[in-house]
């Protein structure tokens, strides 16, 4: 069988909703729609070993998302404190054109490694862009809700609730979204001291997928880099892959576990080492699970009550003794 | 312990518990940084958002074991004839409202729980908003002196 799902057992697959998110306009109602989808994970695998970064999957995902980018009508507000907020404006004409880093206008691009290992040179090209964590931290802390999974796991900014605050990029161990200035809701409430645009990223087109579609990056690579399926079938073949050609494979365990494999036929310390990091350029290092500590807490809110209902027994039973007593004395 | 000190204990674990509930509830969104809190002596932690979540778990633990302490104690003290007031009634509704939701919030933190995206906005704003007005409530009752539990009359 071929290691690519093709569109037809990517639907037989089971992963088709009833196909009406598209239908059904746009903004909220559409998301909604689309987050009904099946509880099947999504999960993409990457063979590096493949890619001959043409950058073909960049041209498509502009394509088919651009009617997703931002569209500032106007400069953006002047945000206070000036000196402490800095505006991203990427929606000149010039800088709309940057493939060569993650943008609000570019959600995918081709970071290249260069360099040495085990004696031989290599050149591997690697698509970047959100990895769709599990337990993803920047839908999880989003303190309004803007950031969200659906049920099959894509994890998505909502442009009509973000704030722009950037939240979900300090504390996403990538910094994959990238901010807008001069969109969004805030610009309707108090647009200089609350907010600050739309974080963008890849939403693994997830209207698409909602259509049983598959995402245009996957769809269009002339050298079938990546393949999509469900998460426990991916995993398995993510470690067939590595198994067969002693590859090594990132994504599985990082932040706990993602909806994005890399399988590398070099170590990904190596080709961290190799790659131009930055703004827009993030690193490939082993991630912890950012969420866990926080999650450890679940247990003490859990015996919090009985603590608490203990306490006041405890008490109580005191009180009744000691006015038990008092009427137990002679008078 | 004596029943007057387990009430000043409790007492000043409600207030602290609470200040550190609200300033850590702020906290969540990307506020402190752009307004020079995390600048000031001993609050450069505010500026990590995960240590941020983790210090309001802490605070909300506190608070759902004293909410579960004052249910059982005011079950205890309908006996004695005491009830509970007018604005401590709605104040313990919000308050109750508040807590419930913000345990909502911690279960859709775990790996695996997804809410669909109306519930996940709808328990965001609610936790919020029910807060702050607990917060103005408790505020209020506290200058105007109005108790939270009244004899009753009959
Ligand atoms: S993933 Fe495919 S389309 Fe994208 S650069 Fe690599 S080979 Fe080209
Ligand atoms: S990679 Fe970053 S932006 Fe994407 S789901 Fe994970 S935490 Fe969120
Ligand atoms: S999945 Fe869709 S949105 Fe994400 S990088 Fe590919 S084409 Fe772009």
């Amino acid at each position: 069988m071929s290691s690519l799902i093709s569109r037809r057992s990517f639907l037989k697959a089971g992963l088709i909703t009833a196909g009406t998110a598209a239908a059904a306009g746009t903004g909220l109602a559409s998301a909604i729609r689309a987050a009904d989808g099946p509880k099947t994970e999504l999960c993409t695998l990457l063979d590096l070993n493949k890619c001959i970064g043409c950058e073909e999957c960049v041209r498509a995902c502009r394509e088919i998302n651009g009617h997703k980018f931002p569209e500032p009508e106007g400069p953006p507000p002047i945000m206070r404190p000036v000196e402490r907020v800095k505006t991203a404006d990427w929606s000149s004409p010039e800088k709309r054109t940057v493939t060569d880093r993650l943008t609000p206008y570019n959600w995918l691009f081709i970071q290249r490694a260069r360099g040495e290992y085990q004696g031989q040179s290599f050149e591997l090209n690697i698509p970047r862009r959100c990895m769709h964590c599990h337990n993803a931290p920047c839908s999880k802390l989003c303190p309004f809700g803007a950031a969200y999974q659906l049920r099959n796991g894509i994890v998505r900014i909502h442009p009509d609730v973000c704030m722009g605050g950037a939240k979900c990029k300090t504390i996403c161990p990538w910094n994959i979204p990238e901010r807008q200035s001069g969109v969004g809701l805030h610009l309707d409430l108090l647009p200089q001291y609350a907010g600050n645009g739309v974080m963008y990223k890849c939403d693994r087109c997830y209207d698409r997928v909602a259509e049983g579609r598959l995402p245009a990056c996957i769809e269009v690579c002339p050298e079938s880099v990546q393949e999509i399926g469900p998460r426990n079938e991916i995993v398995q073949k993510a470690r067939d892959l590595a198994g067969k050609t002693s590859g090594f494979i990132y994504g599985l365990e990082e932040n706990g576990g993602t909806h994005t494999i890399y399988v590398s036929p070099v170590p990904f310390d190596v080709l961290n080492q190799a790659l131009r990091k930055g703004p827009g350029r993030p690193q490939l290092q082993p991630v912890e699970n950012v969420m866990a500590d926080a999650n450890r807490w679940i247990g003490a809110l859990a015996i919090a009550p009985a603590a608490g209902v203990i306490g006041a027994l405890a008490r109580f039973k005191q009180t009744a003794g000691q006015t038990q007593k008092k009427e137990d004395k002679p008078s | 312990m004596k029943p007057h000190q387990a009430n000043r204990l409790s007492e000043w674990l409600y207030l602290a518990a609470m200040a550190v509930a609200f300033f850590t509830g702020f906290g969540n969104m990307p506020l402190y940084q752009r307004y020079y809190v995390t600048d000031l002596p001993g609050f450069g932690w505010a500026a990590n958002f995960m240590i941020n979540v983790e210090v309001h778990y802490m605070a909300g633990a506190v608070l759902l074991a004293l909410a579960a302490y004052f249910i059982v104690s005011w079950i205890f003290l309908r006996k004695e004839g005491l009830r509970l007031s007018q604005t401590g009634r709605i104040r313990a509704i919000v308050l109750g409202l508040a807590l419930l939701t913000g345990l909502a919030m911690a279960v859709k933190n775990l790996s695996g729980v997804v809410y669909p995206l109306p519930l996940l906005i709808a328990m965001n704003f609610l936790h919020m908003s029910l807060a702050v007005c607990y917060l103005l409530l408790a505020l209020g009752c506290r200058i105007a002196r109005a108790p939270w539990l009244r004899k009753n009359q009959r």
